[in-house]
């Protein structure tokens, strides 16, 4: 039983250091990545929806009225009121 | 025109100014605005007899005893004194006593508010005449004799309206103060060749009975409705006739005087109105640069013969005081 367990742990020990070294050496000699390109690839913008154009606020379609011009606002004289205190 | 409106004096404030043209700055105007009221404020503090700690009521309490004053209170005391004597003594700030004796011993605002507070129905007592101030020039000194009080509110508004419409006026081109209806105008805004100045009915203060159209110069209106209250059964108002000590009984409500300086016309809106039709021609006999609209009790105007041309009235809105 003593010697079934040495021959494990033995057997164990070989095999880690086995795959170890088999693992580095296969990947020290498998092909290198290439590398990653610095120039950044020109894709194509996607053309803007054409909107139609907003209606002046002049166009009578719209429901929209120019203001006609108010007069100038005149002097008013009951800001100046006299009646005593 | 710009205006700012607020309160002091117990009454409307209204300061006019010429807006700013393409090359001025609307910012002078609020500079001038602020200096005007802040003036006007200033002058209320010193003058209102309702503050205790202000100059006018240190003068009071100093009757008997020389007292040392500014130079605008020297100049308005020494202003009371010229007009005491040109209205015979019917402009009288010494009538403080009679006025508190009526009821008006607090603000009007006050009065409003929480009504005269005691019955003040004493008799007169003998009191100085304003005959016995007496003033030393040189030294701007005031001397009151003992007992006597005195009141500015008889010329201090427009006095004050006029000089804040002087600071106003070097920031504009043309403005106007109006303290409660004592107005002062200065130059004539741009495109019109007068100001208009609308005359309050006095039996109905939301309405006008006409537009005025005057020059530059001094509006004030003295009226008996404005500045009234009960006192026990008694209707009172503020016009107090100094030859009785009473109240003024008077056959007008109101009276609108226009005169160079403020103080001119708001000191002979309250005689004329003191001494009514009977007595109004006669007593503006020597006083040329006067002219006055009178409302009675039926809202009719009424004016001196000179007073259509001086506030280019329309033709049939006075009748003549003859």
């Amino acid at each position: 039983m003593r010697l079934f367990k040495f021959g494990l742990r033995t057997w164990i020990a070989l095999s880690s250091v086995v795959g170890f070294f088999g693992g580095w050496a296969l990947l020290a000699h498998s092909p290198k990545p290439a590398p990653p390109n610095p120039q950044p690839a020109l894709v194509e913008p996607a053309p803007l929806p054409t909107l139609a154009p907003i209606p002046s606020l002049n166009d009578p379609n719209r429901g929209f009225q120019q203001l006609p011009d108010l007069p100038p606002v005149s002097f008013n004289s009951h800001r100046l009121r006299t009646g005593g205190s | 025109m710009e205006y700012l409106e607020f309160r002091l004096m117990n009454s409307d404030i209204v300061l006019a100014a010429e807006a700013p043209d393409a090359e001025g700055s609307p910012e002078q105007i609020q500079s001038g605005f602020r200096a005007a009221r802040k003036l006007m404020e200033d002058y209320e503090r010193r003058f209102s007899r309702f503050l205790t700690d202000s100059e006018l009521a240190r003068m009071n309490r100093s009757a008997g005893r020389w007292f040392c004053a500014s130079p605008e209170l020297f100049d308005l005391v020494r202003l009371s004194r010229t007009y005491f004597y040109q209205t015979g003594g019917l402009f009288d700030p010494s009538i403080l006593p009679d006025l508190k004796r009526a009821g008006y011993d607090r603000s009007m605002e006050e009065i409003r508010i929480y009504g005269v507070k005691q019955q003040m129905m004493e008799n007169r007592g003998k009191r100085p005449s304003f005959e016995a101030v007496r003033l030393e020039e040189n030294k701007r000194k005031i001397w009151l004799p003992p007992g006597m009080e005195i009141d500015l509110g008889g010329i201090a508004k427009g006095w004050i309206a006029e000089q804040a419409a002087r600071l106003l006026w070097t920031y504009t081109s043309a403005c106007a103060v109006n303290a409660g209806g004592d107005l002062y105008l200065m130059g004539i805004p741009e495109g019109r060749v007068d100001w208009e100045v609308a005359l309050e009915d006095p039996r109905y203060p939301d309405q006008d009975l006409a537009v005025l159209r005057v020059g530059p110069g001094a509006v004030a209106t003295s009226s008996i409705t404005k500045r009234n209250w009960k006192q026990g059964n008694k209707h009172q108002h503020h016009l107090i006739d100094p030859r009785s000590g009473e109240p003024a009984v008077t056959d007008w409500l109101s009276v609108t005087v226009i005169a160079p300086q403020a103080a001119t016309a708001e000191v002979f809106a309250k005689a004329l109105l003191i001494v009514g039709s009977d007595q109004a021609i006669e007593f503006l006999a020597k006083n040329d640069e006067i002219a006055f609209i009178a409302v009675d009790r039926q809202g009719k105007l009424w004016g001196s013969p000179e007073s259509m041309e001086r506030f280019n009235a329309n033709p049939g809105i006075f009748q003549m005081v003859v």
